[in-house]
């Protein structure tokens, strides 16, 4: 049987459907080029007809078409015969060449030469690039119902996912060497409903098979990448949140992994640090941490190989621990990736991780499917994003107070230069004040500010991918550069220049916070048979980043003032830099460049229709090296200068092996799947410093003094066996178990390998014939349910203690010395967990779509650091317990779906907590202190200072230290990191799509964080109440009190994310004829990041950590930069 | 728990196929450059840089500690500056007024004990290591000079800290041993055991010996054994000196130690009770003029002048003490030499000759005046101010700072430096409470 493409052909072509249409008349130009002139051709089929056809025959459309567009078009009849199909199509003033193509399509018949007379010659096409020339093959194409346009990576699968495959940019798929006899074929695709299709493959025949797919909500049947191959949602006990990169990078204000993954997945958190820093690091949270002391970032796969995505690196003490070279923080490795080469990301959380993805993968799993090449013409892609960033620097712009005070034992009164608090006025009566000015604080003068303004970064690139049936390519090129919000001020730099006596600073002191990724990748895929691909993909990337350590400027947790009087400029900059510079560290340039190669080859066989196999061999190579250097006799303070050179070599190696078979024994169907997965990963690093340089000298070679030499080294191999059966029940119920075994350098001697157990159990409620089509509004319903066992390895230092070198001097003799700083302790074992998680995915009103999770999480034998005595050393122990829970939800709410406009909003919502259950033997006895236990890993931990104001007996509104009462013992104060996220995604679609917009609003409630400024604005003067009798006692008693935990305040915030408005060109504007160009498609969005922070965190951003993924509240950072920027997407 | 039989089945045969995977290639080993495990360092060499590392973690760590009983006793003061710092905060004056607020708190960990502590487990270390891989020429000097140090700590513990306090140590298979609290006298009897043995096994080096004897006679006097205190003693020569290494920063001395930085004038009849160390102008506490006090502009503040370098070395034991235990014996036994003594030893630095006060307590307080003035900041003023109080009955408010606290307040009660109990019931379930006594 041969389905006619009814739906494919009726299409009108007012105003959309732009790439098809500039796509037909390219081809078109091809083949009149073959036989006529280019300009004859053209004209003829350039011709504008209008038609109106509805179900005609192939032979009478042809008629019609020649008819209206005064041609003649001729044709061999068995051409026809063998084509012969029904034809709706209703168009006005198309050009003759797009509207024949578009009668063609799907067909046998190509438009041939063309006449000198002007007659069109259709002819069959030739075999090689006939598709449905292909023997015992189906073929077809799916479009998006509404619109009529071809829909590019739809999920198309035959006989229930024996065999997958999706649609290229023109909507096409096929399936080759079919076996004769009648097949199931299914068309799934986010946001549109799945649709099921019955065809008769005939000996020696091809098969089409056209979708048109509706829009509506059909989660259930989207397809996931897990590491046992592609599986349906519906499979899954456990939830496997996506992101469709492809499509959202071009339409969200991403320039890297890190905005990529912020606000779009409940459950996963993207932890800031700075605003405003080239290269700025993040941290991964998935559900939260879970363990003391080890790493809790996620781990990353990328097209099934493990990549380096953070930079942990092993300290004396073994803990895993930021790895901080020189000045200035390194940028995330994660953030190495091209986002513009991402095709989806898929989020694999709770209790499945690790079964499938190894013991590392207990915190989570980010899988990463990069793009490849589609079958078609070649399509090229170019892009290009101009950002301009400022850091929103009202926040720091507080006032500035000058204290006037004189000494009263000074008969001359002559101004004290301190900060006279209540406290020396009235206590110690050290000072008087004598009146409180408002000076300027210097963030708004542009030369003094070490906060840049309007600091750009540009991204542009291209992609291009194509290819054939036998062998398909995408290659892509990027290059992005960043400048820094944070910057040497301009007064600051003459002042150190006359200093100096030097002419000119360095470029590189002069912007030392700079940020480039020039980055290439290719992929080939290749199919030497209907029953093996092969893969081959490489990715390079070459970063330099000048980091600038921020504490060259001592100010930046307040707001300073400059001094009374009129000055100079150059007194000015001469006070500034005295005062609030740091002129080493300024000096101290730090340039990070990275190499950065990544590849994988993977093939994928299908010996016969129930059984596939793949395997991959992949590499992680990267490459850092450091220079720090403050040249020799640069700096006055330190004329010998300094030098640390910092090499860290990461290679990561990955090899999977595994295979899949199905069956459908009756009403059941079977997915079984067992791989082997061997992961070796290894960094060696060094890190020598040394001063004293050779004068005028940057080399490390030319030190004399202090010389230092760290080395970093870890090797880890694991091999883990799996195995994971899926057994369905009549496509409704589902039970996944799965099992896997692992191996590991970093078990200790002691450790017994236990098999690692999941669970989960899958049940399309909706789909029981009981209730199908029964409930009013209910489309899907699905409960879900998993339960998992994970272990995290010990590291190796922590089994096998660590004995440390160090030199001791006696006598003026230097001797080397050998130490015990960590205690072995060869009985460790992995800290164990169980995670269970239930929830249910809904689709109501056929495009509402809610989906609700909850999960627990219990981790045994925590690694502990036994607090020994110091005389000891530490020992690490399995001593703790940690729970965890919390709850996901996601609800996705169509607003408007009109012809011309349609609005959705997606609402996501994230609690989770943990709470430290047990500190075995390490737990000190209750009462004397908080261990923790009982409490959230991230618990701070405090005392507010109270006033109790009776000096004298009488309550004189001053409060002395020892009037200040602390409410001890210390105890619970809050959580450090936000329990509650909120994320709000409201996007429009205007006139089919050629206007988008979207907004993302994200909130987090119910975390305390630390007001650095508060904390100090008496000895930096930007506030004025440690000075004045008017403020409150409750006031006076933290500044006298002056305790971390008086200052730490709830950091809930209110965040205008992300803003984008995408507006398609119009096709009249794809055409410069002048010059002969020609576009496909063509976009340009207006996009903004980070536009507006509403809270009540009186400090200056409460996402801006100091040290992000570190336990601790502090945040008297730089606020996250505000950004706006342009994007063009064009497609020739 | 063992596994079950089918649980152990399966795991092994899982592990037979990794096994096999693994052996194939050697899939499963790894090296790791960065570890140095303890055979590597099983030898003659080995064991000479562990002997290094405890007489290194020695000389740091007994310097650190001096600071500390100065300021808890007489020796010097504390005077805060409000333009360096503008917040006062009670915890960083470690007087002894806040020792106390330390103690109720449990807040920090003073290092104190720990690193005292921190010597004896590396002599822990050392000596097995010493006595397994040194060369038998060596040996037994090395042995005394382990044992005598690892006795002066203990003692320092025994002295300094409050009763009640834990000498953690460490087994020879690197296991912690964790103590039950002891007392003073308790503390003092292992010091003198540790410095018998260094007694025994020095061989060649009479330094080391005469160190342990002084320090034996030290340990000996706290607990009221005079009689062998100066028999330990005997034998000393009249030139012996023990000093710190001349490589260790002497932390009194060094103007960016925060103390200092913080002000730290010398003690002038601080709290009362305090002696005169500016106003007698001694030659044996030299001080040069610091500043006047910020608080009372009245006053002024001198600054120790008796380090004058950071290569100043400290001394840890000499004649000089051996001779004022011998008065400390004589007086009491109610021999008259007492006196002839000090002033032999007054007569030595130009001082003159001080009159017999023939009151008993008098006596007393004129040998610990001669004390504290030979041997100020060196240590032992708080040893000798708890020595009053258990061998002389002196009632603690007669020999502390007491009074009102120049900053505010009173002076505490304290008597001895606190331990943290906090962290040390982290580890140490035989610690359940801290001070038992004072």
């Amino acid at each position: 049987m041969t389905l006619v493409p009814m739906r494919l052909l009726r299409l009108s072509l007012v105003g959309f459907g732009s790439a098809l249409l500039a796509n037909t008349l390219l081809v078109a130009q091809q083949r009149v080029a073959s036989s006529a002139s280019p300009t004859e051709g053209n004209a003829v089929l350039a011709r504008r007809i209008t038609v109106q056809l509805d179900g005609a025959g192939l032979q009478q459309a042809l008629a019609i078409i020649g008819k209206s567009a005064d041609v003649r078009i001729q044709y061999q009849y068995q051409l026809i015969a063998d084509n012969d199909h029904r034809v709706t199509l209703r168009v006005t003033q198309l050009p003759l060449g797009a509207a024949l193509e578009m009668v063609l399509k799907g067909t046998s018949i190509s438009i041939g030469p063309i006449t000198t007379a002007g007659v069109i010659t259709l002819v069959r096409t030739p075999a090689r690039q006939d598709a449905a020339a292909v023997a015992d093959s189906i073929i077809g194409t799916v479009t998006d119902a509404r619109t009529k346009r071809p829909m590019r990576g739809v999920s198309v699968a035959l006989d229930d996912s024996i065999r997958l495959v999706r649609t290229d940019e023109m909507g096409r798929y096929r399936f080759a060497d079919i076996k004769t006899g009648t097949h199931k074929i299914s068309a799934r695709f986010v946001g549109f409903a799945r649709q099921v299709r019955l065809v008769t493959v005939e000996d020696g025949r091809t098969a089409t098979v056209n979708f048109a797919l509706e829009s509506g909500v059909n989660m259930l049947d989207q397809v996931v990448v897990t590491a046992t191959g592609e599986q349906r949602v519906r499979e899954l006990g456990h939830v496997v949140a996506q992101i469709n990169a492809d499509s959202l990078v071009k339409e969200a204000p991403i320039t890297d992994m890190g905005e990529l993954l912020q606000s779009r997945i409940p459950g996963l958190q993207v932890l800031t640090s700075n605003g405003g820093v080239a290269g700025a690091p993040i941290a991964l949270r998935l559900r939260g941490q879970s363990s003391i002391n080890l790493n809790s970032e996620p781990i990353v796969i990328v097209d099934g190989v493990r990549y380096k995505s953070n930079n942990q690196v092993r300290y004396n003490f073994d803990v895993e621990s930021p790895d901080i070279r020189g000045n200035g923080e390194p940028s995330s490795p994660l953030n190495d990736l091209n986002v513009n080469d991402i095709a989806t990301v898929e989020v694999v959380k709770g209790p499945s991780a690790s079964t499938l993805y190894g013991p590392e993968a207990s915190n989570g799993v980010i899988v990463i499917t990069t793009k490849h090449g589609e079958r078609g013409a070649s399509k090229w892609h170019w892009y290009a994003r101009p950002v301009t960033s400022d850091v929103p620097t009202h926040t720091i712009e507080q006032k500035g107070y000058q204290v006037w005070a004189h000494d009263p034992a000074d008969s001359t009164r002559a101004q004290v230069p301190y900060a006279c608090t209540l406290v020396y006025q009235y206590k110690y009566k050290s000072c008087v004040v004598d009146s409180i000015t408002v000076a300027p604080t210097f963030y708004k003068d542009p030369s003094l500010t070490f906060i840049g303004k309007n600091k750009p970064t540009w991204q542009y690139g291209a992609n291009a991918g194509g290819g054939n049936s036998a062998l398909t390519y995408y290659f892509s090129g990027d290059y992005s550069s960043q400048d820094g919000a944070v910057q040497v001020p301009k007064f600051v730099q003459t002042a150190i220049e006359q200093q100096l006596g030097i002419p000119a600073l360095s470029s590189a002191v002069r912007n030392p916070n700079t940020l480039q990724n020039i980055g290439v990748r290719g992929t080939v895929s290749a199919n030497p048979s209907a029953k093996i691909t092969l893969s081959a993909s490489a990715d390079y990337h070459q970063i330099e980043q000048h980091r600038l350590d921020l504490n060259f400027f001592n100010g930046y947790g307040g707001s300073p003032v400059l001094p009374p009087g009129t000055m100079s400029d150059t007194a000015v900059g001469n006070y500034v830099l005295n005062n609030y510079f740091r002129m080493t560290t300024a000096l101290t340039t730090a340039v990070d460049r990275t190499n950065r190669w990544n590849g994988v080859v993977q093939a994928t066989m299908q010996p016969t229709a129930w059984l596939s196999a793949n395997g991959q061999v992949g590499l992680d190579l990267n490459g850092e090296t450091g220079h720090t250097v403050l040249p020799g006799s640069l700096a006055i303070d330190n004329p010998g200068g300094f030098a640390q050179d910092d090499r860290r070599d990461a290679l990561g190696r990955t090899i999977t092996l595994g295979a899949t078979a199905i069956a459908r024994p009756g009403p059941l169907s079977l997915r079984t799947s067992g791989g082997v997965q061997y992961i070796y990963q290894n960094l060696d690093g060094l890190t020598v410093s040394a001063s004293n340089l050779a004068p005028g000298s940057s080399s490390i070679g030319s030190a004399i003094d202090n010389k230092q030499l760290i080395p970093y080294w870890s090797e880890t191999v694991a091999l883990g066996v799996y195995g994971q059966e899926t057994v369905g029940l009549k496509d409704r119920v589902f039970l996944d178990l799965g099992l896997r075994l692992d191996g590991s350098t970093r078990f200790g001697d002691a450790y017994h390998p236990t098999p690692l157990p999941k669970v989960g159990l899958s049940w399309i409620v909706s789909d029981e014939p009981a209730l199908k089509d029964r409930i009013p509004y209910l489309n899907e319903l699905r409960l879900r349910g998993a339960w998992g066992a994970a272990t995290r390895y010990p590291t190796s230092g922590m089994i096998f203690g660590h004995v440390e070198n160090f030199q001791v001097t006696l006598d003026n003799v230097t001797y080397n010395t050998f130490d015990r700083q960590m205690l072995a302790n060869p009985d460790l074992r992995p800290e164990r967990s169980r995670e269970f998680e239930y929830g249910f995915d809904a689709t109501v009103f056929s495009r509402a779509q809610v989906q609700l999770t909850w999960f627990t999480r219990k981790t045994l034998d925590e690694l502990n650091y036994r607090a020994n005595p110091t005389g000891l050393g530490p020992i690490w122990d399995n001593v703790a317990s940690v729970a965890q829970h919390g709850f996901e939800a996601s609800l996705t709410l169509p607003v408007i779906d009109a012809s011309s406009m349609r609005a959705d909003v997606q609402f996501n919502y994230t609690y989770n907590t943990s709470k430290l259950l047990s500190l075995g033997d390490a737990a000190p006895p209750a009462g004397i202190f908080p261990s923790g236990v009982g409490y959230p890993l991230d618990a701070e931990f405090g005392y507010h200072s109270l006033p109790v104001d009776t000096v004298g007996n009488t309550a004189d509104g001053i409060i002395f230290p020892e009037e200040v009462h602390r409410d001890l013992p210390y105890h619970f104060l809050g959580v450090a990191n936000p329990p509650h996220i909120y994320t709000a995604t409201p996007t429009v679609a205007l006139w089919n799509g050629s206007v988008r917009a979207s907004t993302v609003f994200d909130r987090e409630t119910g975390f305390l964080m630390h007001d650095n400024f508060l904390n100090t604005c008496a000895s930096t003067m930007t506030c004025i109440a440690p000075f004045v009798p008017s403020t409150p006692i409750d006031l006076q008693a933290k500044f006298v009190g002056n305790s971390y935990s008086d200052f730490l305040s709830p950091g809930d915030f209110t965040r205008w994310r992300e803003m984008n408005v995408t507006v398609a060109i119009p096709p009249r504007f794809l055409r410069i004829d002048p010059l002969h160009l020609r576009f496909a498609s063509a976009s340009i969005s207006l996009q903004g990041r980070n536009l507006k922070l509403w809270t009540r965190f009186s400090g200056t951003d409460p996402e801006s950590r100091s040290n992000p993924g570190v336990f601790g509240a502090e945040a008297g950072g730089i606020p996250q930069a505000r950004a706006w920027s342009f994007r063009f997407d064009v497609t020739p | 728990m063992r596994p079950s039989f089918l649980r152990r089945c399966a795991t092994r045969s899982a592990l037979l196929v990794l096994c096999g995977l693994s052996a194939c290639h050697g899939l499963l080993d790894v090296s790791d450059p960065t570890l140095i495990r303890d055979q590597d360092i099983a030898n003659a060499a080995g064991a000479d840089s562990r002997r290094l590392d405890a007489v290194g973690a020695f000389m740091v760590y007994i310097l650190v500690g001096i600071p500390r009983v100065a300021q808890i006793t007489d020796e010097r003061s504390y005077d805060i500056d409000p333009r360096v710092n503008p917040l006062p905060t009670d915890f960083w004056t470690l007087d002894r007024r806040d020792s106390e607020g330390f103690e109720a708190l449990h807040v920090y960990d003073d290092p104190y004990l720990g690193n005292l502590d921190w010597i004896v487990t590396r002599t822990s270390i050392a000596i097995p290591q010493v006595r397994l891989y040194s060369p038998d020429s060596l040996k037994g000097d090395f042995l005394a000079q382990l044992f005598a140090y690892r006795g002066y700590v203990l003692l320092q513990m025994a002295e300094d800290v409050c009763q009640g306090f834990p000498i953690n140590d460490i087994s020879d298979s690197n296991i912690p041993v964790y103590s039950r609290p002891y007392t003073t006298d308790s503390a003092v009897v292992y010091a003198i055991s540790q410095l018998d043995s260094a007694i025994a096994d020095a061989k060649d080096s009479t330094q080391y010996l005469n160190f342990a004897r002084v320090v034996k006679g030290r340990a000996l006097l706290d607990i009221g054994r005079y009689a062998e205190a100066e028999q330990s003693i005997a034998t000393v020569p009249n030139d012996f000196v023990y000093t710190t290494d001349v490589n260790h920063g002497n932390i009194v001395y060094n103007p960016y130690d925060s103390w200092s930085y913080q002000g730290f004038p010398v003690g002038d009849r601080k709290g009362g009770n305090g002696l005169r160390f500016v106003s007698e102008h001694d030659v044996r506490v030299p001080i040069t003029y610091k500043r006047q006090r910020i608080v009372d502009t009245t006053v002024a503040e001198y600054d120790q002048a008796k380090y004058t370098s950071y290569t100043t070395t400290t001394v840890l034991a000499s004649a000089t003490e051996a001779q004022l235990m011998r008065a400390e014996v004589a007086l009491a036994n109610h021999d008259a030499s007492w006196l002839t003594i000090l002033n032999t030893l007054r007569q030595s630095v130009g001082l003159a000759d001080l009159a017999d006060p023939l009151a008993p307590e008098a006596q007393v307080d004129t040998l610990y005046h001669e004390r504290a003035f030979w041997l100020y900041l060196t240590g032992r003023r708080l040893g000798d101010l708890r020595r009053l109080m258990r061998n002389y009955h002196r009632d603690p408010e007669t020999v502390f700072p007491t009074g009102r606290y120049p900053l505010g307040g009173e002076y505490g009660t304290a008597t001895a430096i606190p331990f943290s109990l906090q962290n040390e019931a982290q580890y140490n379930r035989n610690i359940t409470t801290g001070c038992t006594t004072r």
